[in-house]
């Protein structure tokens, strides 16, 4: 049985590995803008329970929050959802980002991204999007995405093109288009995207209830490894590709967040700020609002944010272990939503007590439907 | 890749740089990453405009500093070409920069020789 290679991080491709582990300061602020979506994923990272009603934040809430976000060190600015676009005020709030001197990212399914709301995007100063692709070919994608939306994809791929926008096409990657991951570099390389960030499940939220549907074989991953070797080499300098693995088929945990409280500070659409976006699902936290608070005192001084810092929270093996600098002890909302304890070593480690439930995970019985993301207010059972 | 000195480096496409008044250095930004630099690091990825050449980098810098840095230059751009965060247009034998689109950053790839765009 081949295993993942032991690279010690789980994402390869990233140009700048190991550089910003040390900063003292975030790097990154994900505004998650809004919950509202035309797609209807069912690996969707947002939380289940979501409610239509909740109040979203302001403007002015967002233009305050980018501005205390680069005071605090941050550098990079993702915009995401949801699907932002539904937002009609994301130009001031981009502004307010990009006079701060945030690098900004939309992050989009594509549908609302007209020409004009594209260059409009543009010129308050969004520097770079990235598109979510589902799969290489209408009904694959269309059945994720739950709706008809390919056409209206293949559309936005060619107004960020023809703009000329920094282009970045994102790919879920899951059972049913793995083995298609041949014709999904093609088609982002005849789209002329920049980068391709290809990304396999990761089981938080929506993906949690689905894991059975979602889950390739190590047969599928093993083939992927060597496609992803191949493109990489032959579209050096053209298009980068970026390729992150599942970390159920590794025997090391990923470094999550690069590391909890380290780098990333999420904030949701209602001002719930987060380590991390599936955050939510530890719910033996609690986390501060951007409405109560600076963001400089929930990063500084917040319970979430320190729940997870340095490692006097871990688990003894964890402590001891020589890997702790690299993957912190793996995904505390992982480690949480499997045994119960978010202080538990990642059983995805073949050090942790808990490892046999990858393993039975791993074998689960195929299932064919999915449940697909709903905007109801209790989770479908 | 080594890095010849009639190379024209510039920055990817993605890729800008700015002043960190926070980090109190100059800092390379593109998608999810970030670089930090040291005042030489940010004096060099100035200069890489996709029309100057190695040579004329490290004379301009030399003229600032007084010391002879064309080395450090190829060091330094070497491991961000392999990064992917610059890109280099190929010596042409004799021409004077034309056909460098300048800021704009060619799309032309590296490492290797690739055709002109």
């Amino acid at each position: 049985m081949r295993g993942l290679p032991r690279r010690g991080l789980l994402v390869r491709g990233l140009p700048h590995e190991g550089i910003v582990m040390m900063l003292a300061s975030p790097t990154t602020l994900v505004a998650e803008v809004t919950y509202r979506c035309p797609l209807r994923c069912p690996y969707c990272s947002n939380p289940l329970e979501m409610s239509r009603s909740a109040a979203e934040l302001s403007t002015e809430d967002w233009m305050r929050v980018v501005t205390q976000a680069r005071a605090l060190g941050v550098l990079q600015l993702g915009i995401s959802g949801g699907e932002p676009l539904v937002r009609a005020d994301l130009e001031p709030i981009v502004a307010s980002a990009r006079q701060a001197g945030l690098y900004t990212s939309l992050i989009t399914s594509g549908l609302g991204l007209s020409t004009a709301r594209a260059a409009s995007l543009r010129d308050a100063g969004v520097d770079h999007m990235q598109l979510s692709l589902q799969d290489s070919n209408r009904d694959g994608a269309e059945r994720i995405a739950g709706t008809r939306s390919w056409d209206r994809k293949l559309e936005a791929a060619k107004v960020i093109k023809a703009l000329g926008i920094a282009f970045t096409i994102n790919v879920v990657l899951h059972r049913a288009n793995l083995d298609h991951l041949e014709s999904i570099i093609s088609l982002a390389e005849s789209m002329g995207a920049d980068r391709l960030e290809l990304a396999n499940t990761q089981y938080y939220g929506w993906a949690v209830p689905n894991r059975r549907a979602l889950m390739p074989t190590r047969d599928q991953v093993n083939r992927s490894l060597d496609i992803v070797d191949r493109a990489t080499e032959r579209l050096r300098g053209t298009m980068q590709i970026l390729y992150v693995l599942p970390d159920f088929h590794g025997q090391d945990p990923k470094p999550c967040m690069g590391g909890w409280g380290n780098r990333y500070i999420v904030v949701a659409p209602d001002g719930a700020t987060l380590p991390c976006q599936a955050a939510r699902s530890i719910t033996s936290l609690s986390f501060d609002n951007v409405r109560d608070h600076s963001l400089q005192w929930i990063w500084q001084s917040s319970s979430a944010f320190n729940a997870f810092r340095g490692d006097a929270w871990m688990q003894p093996v964890c402590r001891a272990c020589a890997r702790k600098e690299l993957d912190f002890g793996g995904c505390r909302c992982q480690a949480f939503l499997l045994t119960g304890d978010a202080t538990s070593t990642d059983p995805v480690c073949a050090l942790s007590p808990h490892r046999a439930m990858i393993d039975q995970a791993l074998a689960e019985d195929v299932e064919e439907q999915y449940v697909y993301r709903t905007m109801r207010m209790t989770p479908s059972q | 890749m080594t890095l010849a000195p009639g190379d024209r480096p510039a920055l990817w496409r993605l890729a800008r740089i700015q002043y960190d008044d926070v980090r109190q250095r100059p800092v390379l930004l593109y998608p999810e990453g970030v670089v930090l630099l040291n005042d030489s690091g940010g004096a060099i990825l100035a200069l890489c405009d996709g029309v100057r050449t190695i040579d004329e980098i490290a004379f301009e810098l030399r003229a600032q500093s007084g010391e002879e840095v064309y080395a450090d230059v190829v060091e330094f751009l070497d491991a961000l070409i392999e990064r992917g965060l610059v890109r280099v247009s190929i010596a042409e034998a004799g021409s004077a920069g034309a056909g460098s689109p300048g800021a704009g950053s060619p799309e032309t790839g590296s490492p290797g020789p690739r055709p002109a765009a």
